[in-house]
């Protein structure tokens, strides 16, 4: 339970204060005595006066002083100055240091509700408490953490400013990386010195301490105070269950069934069981109650389950734990299962019984072949793939042939080039048949990541002129012979390269090797599905930002969801920037149906956790580890001047009040 | 040089006093004395000594010298023996009446300084229509001046003049005054010693000159009310009270606790005046000046045996 806040004053200056008293109380007594402006009356003796003064002084020492109210509305001036100058403090608030560095833990485990509202919400008014209290003259910062760190509010004195900073975080589902924190204020932290005085800089840690980051973190300078969030298992009985994994992946021999693999982790000290729901596209078909162990010293206690299910179609499947816990987010979990693959594949040759033999085996679902007379007749538009009328051609494959109008699906060309601006094939002389080889392909795209072509032979393979924008992707002793292109709407594969010469013989040893097939299998998976997996699409809250390809003709894609997501389309691919808080997204705009929906997991142990952690591996020089604070001290010197002033105005209204009597 | 205003009208006010009316009342009274006193001159009063009087007193053997007008004759013509007729002797009393000018008498509302020359002229006038010697003191560091041997009502406006014209005369010493007034005062008599007794020095030292069998010794203790009661003199604040004989001052801060305290020592300081008087068979009265001069003539004076 937490402890109510105390209200003891303790001092952070008393020494100074004391001095200062021991100084000018008595120089108060005794320029009050000296310089008391007495009335003067003329009497007949002071022989009875002094009697009785004398009586009153022998009866009750210091009466003057006693009864004399305006020396001790001075004297109570004096001392709240005095304790002013003590720096005074209550416990609870804040702050020291001449620069303060405010980090807020704002990663997944901080929306766990063992705090009320949430640790969040706590993090954020301790924050706003510390910008309150907060008397330094270098300033503060505010600085956001989770999967990357963010610069809320530079350096300022401005409270408005830091206030409004802190209100406008948000919490997210990610990840705790607290070094990039520390890296971004470490340039501020080095001592500087500015009028010749060092100024001290404190880092205030606002976390609940799960933090992912590998070993210490060592700060260069400034002190770390780590203002602990959250229950620790001490203070507090974890109460969380979370999924803490989840796959799926359709089977290879019969893609229409997936296998769901999930681990759900109990973090509780005692065993439960738990219903755990199964959803196809928000329908439960599947429920069972798991039991889970209790977690002990060494991590929660685990249980693991694969489902096998049988879903002839793009779906989002969902797990879902029907459970009151601290932390909603790990309570369900989603995976984007794409329909099984079907493609078709249009080939416009005029014979290549190897090529047509590759593409056979690379798991197409229809492949229709034409010469390049009767694909010239066609209107192109009507071969686009058109998921109403189950007809038309996921991709088209030209073989020799370039065709005058640009191809209305993402095609590959090999020895010929789409009508695109700026792009023109240069074949090799004839009669020279000597073999070259490839000087370099780009082993990192994913077309040719499983390719080795050291020892591939091209016969005359001749070269591109690549307009602005392709991407090279094979490189001959002329130039490029393969790239990707974009002719504005589509993005098409080219090679300068034939397959076949003249003659009918291979023109490359390309075509003999094993690897050809799978160039053909990734580059027609590639160009129709822009993926080559059967695997159950997720991501993470702030994993790497997402390639999205979306329509050419969008400029801005909008994710709806948790949160609404915005990202701004350039040549039909939109950045998504890494997901903030988990759950599904739906595209709001055509994209490519595997990016239609997006499911965000948290799917994290660490940040699963509820057990705030009682130390940071964070230490500031050489010392130890950042230990949680209690609650730090406030000043509260300016309490003590307003007293004085009121005390003062106080003494100015009885001394008028006096004089006119 | 004007005058100062609490003398200025004093011999207006000392007419004032001796309105007619209270002359007559006045007229029945007489100085009494608890002591009886030997005349120098022959006066309405009764003393030890046979002398010449209209009151027949005894009769002795004549002896050889004694004054052939006072043999009883008759008695001779029946006894054939010669007898002396002895009368009464009437002396007349001495009055000395010692005012204090000190500076300190001249405060108060009423100024006690008039209120003391008032019951100075009334004692005096009493004094003089009785054909006692008056003799007139005043009194500060010392005998300031003397007016000695007034008597029958030929004197009375020398002694109204006497007491008009003193002024306060600066710093005064009781024990000074008292040991100046009993070496140069050659009578025995009643003495009445007008004064605030605010004697900051051995009041009791002064006391011892008027002990004794040569003075029948009346104190008459003049205080303003403010005096006796700081409060009636309505002061707050903080003050700086200056003594007008010695400049000395009293820092204070007025409170209610203060005035309490000035109070009590008014009256401890009255008592310790009554007590170290009645000591020394000095008769002791105490005469406020709002207390009119005709109450204190005609009741208290009565009541403590100066008036009869």
């Amino acid at each position: 339970m937490p402890l109510p806040p105390t209200l003891a004053l303790t001092f952070l200056n008393p020494t100074g204060g004391l001095i200062a008293a021991a100084i000018a109380a008595p120089l108060l007594v005794l320029l009050y005595f000296l310089k008391l402006r007495r009335r003067p009356l003329l009497i007949s003796s002071t022989l009875l006066w002094r009697r009785s003064v004398h009586d009153l002084e022998v009866n009750t020492p210091f009466q003057r002083l006693r009864r004399n109210l305006l020396l001790l509305l001075q004297l109570l001036v004096l001392s709240a100055l005095m304790l002013a100058i003590a720096r005074p403090a209550v416990e609870g608030g804040v702050t020291e240091g001449d620069r303060v560095f405010i980090l807020i833990d704002r990663s997944g485990s901080m929306n766990a509700t063992d705090v009320s509202p949430s640790r969040f919400e706590a993090a954020r008014r301790k924050a706003i408490e510390l910008v309150d209290g907060y008397v330094g003259r270098g300033g503060a910062m505010v600085v956001s953490f989770a999967a990357e760190a963010r610069v809320e509010a530079a350096l300022t004195n401005d409270r408005a400013t830091l206030r409004s900073a802190i209100r406008n975080i948000q919490p997210t589902d990610q990840p705790t990386r607290l070094g990039e924190a520390i890296e971004l204020i470490e340039p501020f932290l080095s001592p500087q010195t500015a009028g010749g005085e060092a100024e001290s800089a404190v880092v205030y840690i606002l976390s609940d301490g799960a933090v992912d980051d590998p070993g210490p973190i060592t700060l260069p300078a400034g002190r770390v105070v780590y203002r602990r969030i959250g229950h620790t298992v001490e203070e507090a009985e974890p109460d969380n269950i979370a999924i803490v994994a989840l796959r799926a992946r359709r089977d290879v021999q019969d893609p229409e069934v997936a296998d769901i693999f999930f681990r759900i982790a109990n973090f509780r000290r005692e065993e439960v069981s738990i219903a755990v729901d199964l959803l196809d596209d928000g329908q439960r078909f599947d429920s069972a109650v798991l039991e889970l162990p209790a977690a002990t010293g060494d991590g929660p206690g685990t249980t693991a389950r694969t489902k096998r299910v049988r879903v002839p179609h793009e779906t989002v499947l969902t797990v879902r734990l029907d459970v009151d816990d601290v932390l909603e987010a790990d309570n369900a979990a989603h995976v984007l299962l794409p329909a099984p693959q079907r493609l078709r594949v249009l080939l416009v040759t005029r014979g290549n019984p190897a090529l047509r033999t590759a593409i056979g085996s690379a798991d197409v679902d229809h492949l229709d072949v034409i010469s390049p007379d009767a694909y010239a007749e066609l209107d192109p538009e009507t071969l686009a793939w058109s998921a109403a009328r189950q007809e038309g051609y996921h991709t088209i494959v030209f073989d020799a042939v370039s065709p005058e109008r640009s191809p209305p699906v993402d095609s590959l060309f090999f020895g010929g080039v789409p009508p695109v601006a700026g792009l023109e094939r240069l074949s090799g002389e004839d009669g020279d048949s000597r073999f070259q080889r490839l000087l370099d392909w780009d082993r990192q795209d994913p077309l040719l990541e499983h390719q080795v072509l050291d020892e591939t032979l091209f016969i005359n393979p001749g070269r591109l002129v690549l307009p602005e924008g392709a991407r090279t992707l094979m490189e001959g002793p002329f130039g490029p012979v393969m790239a990707r292109v974009s002719d504005g709407r589509r993005r098409h594969i080219v090679t300068s390269f034939e397959l076949l010469h003249r003659g009918g013989g291979f023109a490359t040893t390309w075509l003999r090797e094993t690897a050809f097939p799978v160039f053909i299998t990734d580059a027609l998976r590639l160009l129709a599905l822009g993926t080559a997996d059967a695997e159950g699409i997720a991501t993470v809250p702030g994993g790497s930002p997402l390639r999205v390809l979306a329509d050419v003709d969008l400029d801005e894609l909008t994710y709806e969801g948790p949160v609404e997501v915005r990202a701004r389309v350039q040549d039909g691919v939109a950045l998504l920037p890494p997901f903030e808080r988990a759950g599904l997204y739906r595209a709001q705009q055509p994209v490519a149906s595997q990016w239609q929906r997006i499911a965000v997991n948290m799917l994290d142990e660490l940040e699963s956790n509820p057990a705030a952690s009682e130390s940071l591996p964070v230490r500031a020089g050489a010392g130890a580890l950042a230990e949680a604070e209690g609650e730090a001290r406030r000043e509260v010197w300016h309490w003590f001047i307003l007293l004085a002033l009121v005390l003062l105005m106080l003494e100015w209204l009885i001394y008028t009040h006096r004089m006119r009597v | 040089m004007t005058q100062a205003p609490t003398s200025r009208d004093t011999a207006e006010a000392l007419q004032m006093l001796l309105t007619p009316q209270f002359i007559r009342q006045m007229e029945k009274l007489d100085i009494a004395s608890r002591k009886l006193f030997a005349g120098t001159l022959q006066g309405e009063r009764r003393s030890k000594q046979r002398g010449q009087s209209v009151e027949f007193a005894d009769y002795r053997n004549y002896v050889a010298g004694d004054d052939l007008r006072f043999i009883d004759w008759n008695l001779y013509a029946r006894l054939d023996k010669l007898f002396l007729r002895l009368f009464m002797e009437e002396q007349d009393l001495a009055l000395c009446v010692v005012l204090d000018v000190s500076a300190s008498m001249d405060w108060g509302d009423p100024n006690k300084l008039l209120h003391a020359k008032r019951l100075a002229a009334a004692l005096s006038y009493i004094g003089l229509v009785r054909f006692n010697r008056v003799h007139l003191y005043a009194v500060a560091n010392g005998v300031v001046e003397q007016m000695p041997g007034l008597r029958g009502r030929r004197p009375i406006p020398k002694m109204l003049e006497f007491l008009a014209r003193q002024r306060p005369a600066g710093a005064g010493s009781f024990p000074a005054a008292a040991r100046g007034f009993a070496l140069g005062q050659g009578h025995k008599g009643v003495v009445v010693l007008l004064s605030d007794f605010l004697e900051k020095g051995d009041f009791a030292a002064g006391l011892r000159y008027l002990a004794g069998d040569r003075f029948d010794a009346y104190a008459v203790q003049v205080l303003a009310p403010q005096e006796l009661d700081a409060e009636k003199a309505e002061l707050s604040g903080d003050l700086a009270l200056r003594d007008v004989e010695d400049g000395f001052e009293a820092e204070v801060s007025i409170s209610p606790l203060l005035l309490k305290r000035y109070r009590e020592a008014a009256e401890g300081w009255c008592r310790h005046v009554r007590s170290e008087c009645n000591k020394r068979q000095i008769a002791w009265l105490l005469a406020r000046t709002d207390n009119p001069v005709e109450n204190l003539v005609l009741d208290s004076f009565r009541r403590i045996g100066l008036l009869n």
